[in-house]
């Protein structure tokens, strides 16, 4: 059997194209991409594995992606996974909201390609800015 | 690329465009009638002028604080004064008028001219921002609100936090942290602050907020709440471009920019106008000043402009040379109750002098100075550095406005005004300003001036 060693990230974005986009975008820097497309979705991907990120959209049909964020941060098991918030919602209050709600970075839409990609790489190698926390668990704990 | 990189290339660009646009308005080489002299005297004499006028209006200098609009109108006044004087010369000097064509000239010059105008401003202002704002609060709101007004690269330019008492310090701030917001008093009286950001919680900061707002409602300084305060996953405003950096702006004024631009253009017509026509006094005065006391023509003194902005403002010399030196030496004369200083028979002003000052000539040279956009022709007069460092919080409010050539307190006596009262009188302008008190104004002055009434 073969081992997937192909780091996972879950998207959680309500917009079938956008959605597409993204994941194709993703699967091409060869990560195993889990596309959900609401909260509960999402809370389903969650319950069977533990990802190296979640990409999620603020606004999402039923419960928002704020939600998402607190729930995951509320996770003993999910607690130290980064979270890259994606959404044109992007005034300097929706931003400290969504820190607030335990997000790790913030993209604005619309974003470029390379532009994803430079923060997904920075999310998942680089030292992170906002939450030290999710440094400490690579060290120790690796998922 | 530097600023002044920028205005030196401005200048170059400039000439070179005078320079074409005289070879085309006179004849070529190879043409019949075509001399030199007509070449030379025309690109070297409009370059000269240009040049001239570029100085006095302050062109080329690297902080102006003009918008795109003031420099249309300056650049086709330039144009304007350049060509009037050309005309005349060449009514003098009729050889000259063979070989030209000011048509040409001005069809040439004009648009390469604003072109260039347009677009290396449009450079600078990107270059060196001049707005600046100090933000409260540190949190991530605070943060974002910091790293979004740098990320725009309009005029406006982060200069410092300042901390709430329960925040604590930490460098991932993109401006310098300056202390705690009960420093914001302290501040706010050596730092110009063009708007302030409270980027605040209403509940777990609301009393440090409130107390914010009272100091810059005192200050007379714009101030920015967060629009809303919630966190929303899908309702946006009604009215987006209402709260569109997600903060609702407040003035300490109320809000009227039809009539702010009209006052704008009404100094700028008025003074151009009233510089031209009154050239001739100038001169006057001028050679006048000059022949009678040893020095310089024109004073330049370093005075407080709009939000506290540092500008130099001039007037006619009417004072002996070490003037400023005799001040001190004088201050125990001092007629004038607070931190200004006057005196009815100041024993270093000149014989000139006195009669400039009586009939308020030695204030005339101001008009350029509105010209460049740092006075108005009403407003409050503007302070020198001295006597803002002794200003109380709720008289700073006067700089909240542009300082202008006459004001309330001109018209109302002048000197027989305590300061008390006239920082009063200006306050109560600045707070019930119209165009149409303005035009009020204008007209009160005259007879004041006339009459010499009351000026030292």
């Amino acid at each position: 059997m073969e081992i997937d060693t192909k780091r996972s990230i879950v998207l959680v974005e309500d917009h079938p194209t956008e959605r597409e986009m993204v994941r194709q975008a993703l699967v091409d820097q060869d990560f195993r991409v889990e596309a959900t497309q609401d909260y509960h979705g999402a809370i389903g991907q969650l319950s069977k594995l533990v990802p190296h990120l979640v990409c999620l959209n603020l606004t999402l049909p039923r419960e928002s992606g704020f939600e998402l964020c607190e729930y995951i941060r509320n996770e003993s098991r999910l607690r130290f996974v980064p979270i890259l918030v994606m959404s044109d919602r992007s005034s300097p209050e929706d931003m400290a909201h969504a820190e607030y709600a335990g997000a790790n970075a913030f993209l604005k839409k619309p974003f470029t390609r390379e532009k994803l990609i430079k923060y997904v790489t920075a999310l998942l190698d680089g030292p992170h800015t906002s939450r030290p926390s999710v440094r400490r668990l690579r060290r120790s704990d690796p998922p | 690329m530097q600023k002044q990189t920028i205005q030196n290339l401005n200048l170059l660009g400039d000439s070179v465009v005078i320079a074409v646009a005289s070879a085309v308005a006179t004849k070529l080489p190879w043409q019949a009638g075509w001399h030199w002299m007509v070449f030379l005297g025309m690109s070297a004499g409009s370059l000269l002028l240009w040049m001239l006028g570029g100085r006095i209006l302050r062109h080329y200098d690297v902080w102006n604080g003009r918008g795109k609009r003031s420099d249309v109108v300056l650049t086709l006044l330039l144009m304007g004064g350049v060509v009037t004087v050309m005309a005349l010369l060449r009514m003098m000097v009729p050889a000259y008028a063979a070989g030209s064509n000011f048509v040409r000239f001005i069809a040439v010059a004009v648009p390469a001219l604003l072109w260039i105008r347009l677009t290396t401003s449009w450079m600078s202002r990107r270059e060196v921002p001049t707005h600046p704002i100090l933000i409260i609060g540190i949190g991530p709101l605070g943060r974002h609100t910091g790293l979004e007004i740098q990320d725009r690269k309009d005029h406006r330019r982060v200069v410092g936090y300042l901390r709430f008492a329960d925040e604590d310090a930490h460098d991932r701030l993109p401006a310098q942290l300056l202390g705690t917001i009960s420093d914001l008093d302290e501040l706010l009286k050596t730092q110009v602050v063009g708007e302030v950001f409270i980027a605040g919680h209403n509940d777990a900061q609301r009393v440090e907020m409130q107390s914010a707002i009272r100091v810059l409602e005192r200050f007379g300084i714009p101030f920015a709440l967060p629009a809303a305060g919630f966190r929303f996953g899908r309702a946006r405003p009604e009215n987006e471009r209402a709260v569109a950096d997600g903060y609702i702006h407040y003035l300490s004024v109320r809000h009227r920019p039809v009539q702010w631009a009209v006052k704008r253009l009404f100094d700028i017509i008025a003074s151009s106008v009233t510089l031209v026509f009154l050239g001739p006094i100038f001169v006057a005065v001028a050679i006048a000043v000059r022949l009678t006391s040893r020095g310089p023509i024109l004073f330049s003194q370093q005075r407080v402009g709009q939000h506290g902005q540092l500008f130099h403002m001039l007037k006619f010399r009417s004072m002996i040379a070490n003037a400023e030196e005799l001040k001190a030496k004088l201050m125990a004369h001092n007629e004038q109750s607070g931190p200004v200083f006057k005196m009815a028979r100041d024993p270093r002003i000149t014989a000139v002098g006195r009669f400039i000052r009586r009939y308020s000539i030695d204030e005339l040279p101001q008009l350029i100075n509105v010209l460049r956009g740092e006075m108005s022709i009403v407003g409050p007069r503007p302070p020198v550095p001295a006597e803002v460092a002794k200003y109380e919080a709720w008289q700073r409010r006067r700089l909240s406005v542009r300082p202008g050539l006459t004001c309330v307190w001109q018209v109302s006596g002048r000197n027989e005004t305590s300061f008390e009262e006239w920082m009063y009188l200006d306050m109560q302008y600045i707070d019930h300003w119209s165009l149409a008190h303005d035009f009020e104004l204008i007209l009160k002055t005259v007879p004041v001036v006339l009459s010499g009434r009351g000026a030292s």
